[in-house]
């Protein structure tokens, strides 16, 4: 990230802070969208993100932890929006896909639609350590540096995430009733 | 079954796919928000000389003026104001001795405990630019909650243990020294338990080594001397002065009087140091914690309006200043002071908003800050250690801290 536009940004300069906005934006929205699994929470997360990095950013005492601060208020925006998201989708609940179809139950796809239920199942704060440590590949002490939670709160977080996606796939990989043997 | 590799590659790929650009309308709707959002303060701005003592109100208030800004603080007319009209205006020794001078004394009793292991935990990441490591986290014992820890003279860790309601005191480097109370049957013995189960207890050094013990469960105050002999107790249940409903903190100056914060009937209590009632300060609006400094200047976790903040109250019980800091500290808890008048302060924050520790120097108008926050804190009296109840209240941990 350009410091300079950081520091321009820190004082005031509007321009200088839509260039960021510009330079990070599609880093936001990759981040939120894994996260909320959305597009619209997650353009709706990258705004309010943004919006309130503007406000924040006379705060912010070091320009070289731009990007780690923004994306800690991009997590945060997430929090908000997964809640607003739940609010408004309270009504619905997973269903399990019928398998019954599907020739081969171990292929990647089988297992993807497995991954992506168990994602979705996740509280966010747990997905969001989840994708800030797969996908952003950031170490658990850079996670917690980041959002500025202790490094063992990190470490539970994706030890429960990674337990439950495990389950996940593994519960479905369990024989049903009907193929159990008498 | 797979492999914890071939897991984390399968996580991997199926986080791979997603957007890859921000739609335009996003980014336009933002920057045109920019122009109606009002920035906030930097943090080194929300800081007046709130507790620079020989200031006049009339610099402070042009300094405030000057500098600027919200937070910041002394709040401004507000609470300058505030001051005038009065919290504890009324300092005078309007001395309704609340009950009681202090029993006879009798010798209490001891117990002891085992030693407990110390360990290493993580080191959190400090956000000042002054290095912080923690050296040992040590817990009550086993589902034991703890009270608010304080450091005796001999650097040892008092800490009340609700398991036996009795202190838990450590070594500075973490080793369960002794266990100490008046023994069950004494009609001194301690009860950290308060009915609804919540567990507290907290002590205050003076310093010739002489204590008052806040029993918290009992509604009292007991005092002994450096030899752990009781000396006299006082308090008891109700909203009179020199009762308490739920006193929740006790802190003393090197004058010997006695301060009690009580949460139940948000304020705080002056006693002299045998328990005679002299005043209260911040009636209505006390915080649940408290410090006061050598010369009696008394800080509280609770802005006059009722905000989470800091407060401090003039020996006489007037207000000298606040500080607001919803963003850097939303919830202050605990504090406690250095040798150097030092002000360190530890608050919880909900989700996922960091705990933090802040030290503000003897003006004020700086600080430092750290992730290393919880209920309550104890510091060594330079300022290089903090110890500091979890949010759990089930363990104690060592911070080293960098000198003032």
């Amino acid at each position: 990230m350009d410091r300079t536009l950081v520091e321009r940004a820190i004082q005031g300069d509007e321009d200088a802070y839509a260039g960021l906005m510009a330079i990070a934006g599609d880093r936001l929205l990759a981040i939120a969208y894994r996260i909320l699994r959305d597009l619209h929470h997650a353009e709706d997360a990258v705004q309010v993100a943004l919006v309130n990095a503007w406000r924040d950013l006379p705060t912010l005492r070091d320009a070289d932890r731009f990007e780690a601060w923004l994306t800690r208020i991009l997590v945060r925006a997430c929090y908000l929006e997964a809640d607003r998201g739940r609010r408004s989708t309270a009504h619905l609940r997973v269903l399990p896909i019928d398998l019954a179809g599907t020739s081969d139950p171990t292929s990647a796809v089988v297992d993807r639609d497995r991954l992506d239920r168990g994602f979705r199942r996740l509280p966010t704060d747990q997905r969001a350590i989840v994708v800030l440590h797969h996908y952003l590949g950031w170490s658990q002490p850079e996670i917690a540096l980041a959002l500025e939670i202790p490094i063992g709160t990190v470490k539970s977080r994706l030890f429960y995430a990674t337990r439950a996606l495990r389950a996940a796939i593994e519960a479905d990989d369990r024989p049903t009733s009907a193929e159990r043997p008498a | 079954m797979t492999t914890d590799d071939d897991f984390d590659r399968q996580i991997q790929a199926y986080l791979e796919s997603g957007p890859a650009e921000l739609a335009d309308h996003v980014l336009r709707t933002a920057r045109a928000q920019l122009k109606t959002t009002r920035r906030r303060r930097a943090r080194l701005a929300w800081l007046t000389p709130w507790r620079d003592h020989p200031m006049s109100q009339s610099t402070r208030l042009l300094l405030a003026g000057g500098g600027a800004l919200a937070l910041v603080v002394a709040i401004g007319a507000g609470l300058l104001g505030n001051g005038n009209r009065g919290v504890g205006q009324n300092p005078s020794a309007s001395s309704s001795p609340a009950s009681t001078s202090p029993s006879s004394p009798a010798a209490s009793s001891t117990t002891s405990g085992p030693a407990s292991s110390a360990f290493v935990i993580p080191v959190y990441a400090a956000k000042s630019a002054a290095p912080l490591s923690s050296t040992w986290e040590t817990s009550g014992g086993t589902a034991s909650k703890l009270g608010v820890p304080e450091m005796a003279a001999d650097g040892r860790i008092w800490v009340a243990s609700c398991t036996d309601n009795a202190f838990r005191i450590l070594t500075p480097e973490g080793q369960l020294a002794e266990t100490w109370g008046p023994a069950a049957g004494d009609p001194h013995h301690f009860n950290f338990t308060f009915p609804n189960g919540e567990c507290n207890g907290a002590v205050a050094f003076a310093p010739d080594g002489g204590f008052w013990v806040l029993d918290f469960g009992n509604y009292r105050v007991i005092r002994f001397d450096r030899d752990r002999t009781f000396l006299g107790t006082w308090g008891r249940f109700g909203s009179g002065d020199g009762e308490f409903v739920h006193a929740n903190d006790i802190a003393v100056d090197t004058a010997g009087s006695v301060f009690v914060a009580d949460e139940g009937r948000r304020v705080i209590q002056v006693f002299t140091s045998d328990g005679v009632y002299v005043r209260s300060v911040a009636a209505g609006h006390a915080g649940s914690f408290i410090s006061a400094n050598a010369e009696g200047w008394v800080d509280t976790s609770l802005l006059p309006d009722g905000r989470p903040g800091l407060t401090e109250y003039k020996p006489d019980g007037t207000i000298q200043g606040g500080i607001d800091m919803p963003d850097l500290m939303p919830r202050p808890l605990g504090m406690t002071r250095d040798d150097a008048g030092n002000l360190y302060v530890v608050g919880i924050t909900l989700a996922d908003a960091p705990s933090t520790m802040v030290r503000f120097n003897a003006s004020g108008q700086s600080y430092d800050v750290w992730n290393a926050g919880g209920i309550a804190v104890a510091v060594a009296p330079a300022g290089d250690a903090a110890y500091v109840l979890t949010a759990s209240t089930e363990a104690i941990v060592k911070y080293v801290l960098q000198k003032p």
